[in-house]
């Protein structure tokens, strides 16, 4: 029960809350402010369940490392599985780092675009693909995290 | 839904607030911004470069890059 909360809290921080940012500040705000805010707010979920990743891989690599010191079979095979997997979550921070950064870069780019300029729908355009690309990218890491055993 | 919305919020930043205040202090700096220049957009990519896996995950066992 408190990994189900647990998990909807996180989806509420990464998800939920910048799309309930997005409609508060969209009242009041332009939409590179609302882009920005939104971002901000996903990233810093994206660093909490990282660092919730980090405590993890702690855990597991001090449980290795005895295994190890008492000579247990397996323990080789269990490290070469966490480094694995590490691997696969860094390229996945990577994905979404850069992902974020084009958010930004496409919403600084619309920003600049006069409002009845012709080219305001292109620009609109890339910051959709963008915030798209970006929530694709985050919906993997995290979904890497869940999958190896990360309780988020 | 709006009490629904409003209890997620509410239920949202106490998580926030045990589990990572730093990024709720994060937030919270986020919405008192008026206005976003380039220099805060440039500002946050800056920082989200800086947040890279080797500098939050220092449990890494990864060989360094």
């Amino acid at each position: 029960m408190k990994k189900l909360i647990t998990s909807s809290l996180l989806a509420f921080v990464m998800f939920v809350a910048p799309v309930f940012f997005i409609g508060c500040s969209g009242c009041k705000s332009t939409p590179t402010r609302t882009v920005y805010v939104a971002s901000g707010i996903t990233h810093a979920g994206a660093v909490a369940a990282l660092r919730g990743w980090n405590e993890y891989l702690g855990t597991q690599y001090k449980e290795i490392a005895e295994l190890a010191k008492s000579d247990v079979p397996g323990a080789d095979r269990r490290r070469a599985e966490m480094l694995a997997k590490e691997g696969k979550v860094s390229d996945a921070w990577k994905k979404y780092q850069a992902s974020q950064i084009a958010v930004l870069s496409a919403a600084q780019a619309f920003a600049k675009v006069p409002p009845n300029d012709p080219g305001v729908a292109t620009a609109q355009d890339r910051l959709n693909a963008a915030v798209a690309a970006s929530t694709e990218a985050l919906a993997q890491a995290i979904g890497l995290l869940r999958q190896f055993g990360l309780k988020v | 839904m709006q009490n629904l919305t409003a209890q997620l919020v509410i239920a949202g930043i106490q998580w926030l607030l045990q589990n990572a205040p730093g990024a709720f202090l994060a937030i919270k700096d986020l919405l008192a911004k008026p206005t976003v220049t380039d220099a805060d957009f440039e500002a946050a990519k800056a920082q989200i470069e800086k947040d890279s896996y080797a500098s939050i995950v220092t449990n890494s066992q990864l060989p360094p890059e």
